[in-house]
């Protein structure tokens, strides 16, 4: 298999990821990049998608080869990019986090419901495979959510953040 | 010798202020709304930095004494509590959501009883939206 070395595959994998959360079931609306929103009903519509680039870096298994290398022109490597996806869900009527407009609907399992949600829709997705290529690789390393002590507990809205690393590769300008 | 203060005297004055520059309003707990009386601030408390979300976050100043009986609110306003607004009230919703009757506020603090003694002249709450 022959691999385009003129495709931008970060920004084909952030475009991807994108997509996807615009065509997730039960979602309100998604945004790349978003600065922080308003809470309420002024803000965006919840729950909302909302995808942040995140930044890119050589892996450090290459970072140290690379500056062995005999010859001084950069040459196609392996780099990682850490996206964040975040779900983030209507604020609840109280502190105690249980009710939406006078509805059950606590955040706990909501935010486990979109956790495996977006596990099946993003971790191996076949576009996904394909842009990052034999030698790259789709690693979900965590998820977080303000559902903790120290946070903001729900107070803004709970949120989900699903933490992936791409490994793909970058064809410096030969 | 203490000096007397009067008490009904003074919470009497703020609910007849807090009427005269906001509105009726409820606190709403398990579906049964308490009438109240209250007017309502906006503020920005947070800068747009590096959070998920940028809070618009409102102080209601709640008179102490019910808008119907004129006695003390009972029970006081509570975090389980929901603050409900005639929609038109607040800034912001009249013209973009004209179909919403009710607005309903998260109350996000403990309630904070203002006066210099044991009695309650009148109520500070924190909400949000």
């Amino acid at each position: 298999m022959s691999i385009d070395p003129t495709l931008d595959r970060r920004e084909a994998i952030l475009e991807r990821l994108f997509a996807i959360g615009q065509g997730l079931n039960g979602i309100a609306g998604a945004y790349r990049n978003h600065g922080p929103t308003e809470t309420g009903i002024l803000g965006v519509p919840r729950p909302a998608f909302l995808l942040y680039d995140g930044a890119s870096k050589l892996i450090p298994e290459q970072a140290d080869s690379v500056r062995r290398h005999k010859r001084p022109p950069f040459p196609p490597t392996i780099w990682r990019m850490d996206p964040q996806i975040v779900v983030l869900l209507q604020n609840r009527d109280t502190v105690e986090n249980a009710m939406l407009d006078a509805i059950p609907a606590p955040i706990g399992p909501e935010i486990s419901g979109w956790m495996n949600l977006l596990n099946g829709m993003v971790t191996n997705d076949s576009v996904l495979v394909d842009l990052v290529t034999p030698t790259g690789s789709i690693v979900l390393t965590s998820f977080d959510t303000d559902l903790k002590v120290g946070r903001a507990v729900g107070a803004y809205g709970a949120w989900l953040m699903m933490l992936y690393e791409f490994d793909y590769p970058f064809y410096p300008p030969q | 010798m203490i000096a007397h203060f009067a008490t009904a005297r003074a919470q009497a004055r703020w609910d007849n202020l807090i009427k005269r520059q906001g509105d009726r309003g409820a606190l709403r707990q398990n579906g049964i709304d308490r009438a109240i009386s209250v007017s309502i601030q906006q503020e920005k408390p947070m800068e747009r930095l590096g959070g998920i979300s940028n809070p618009l976050d409102r102080t209601a100043l709640v008179s102490a004494l019910d808008p119907d009986t004129g006695i003390e609110l009972s029970p006081p306003p509570s975090e389980r509590d929901v603050l409900v607004l005639d929609a038109d009230f607040v800034m912001g919703f009249h013209d973009q959501f004209g179909d919403i009757d009710q607005a309903t506020f998260k109350i996000i603090a403990p309630p904070d009883s203002m006066g210099a003694s044991a009695h309650t002249l009148y109520w500070r709450i924190k909400v949000r939206r």
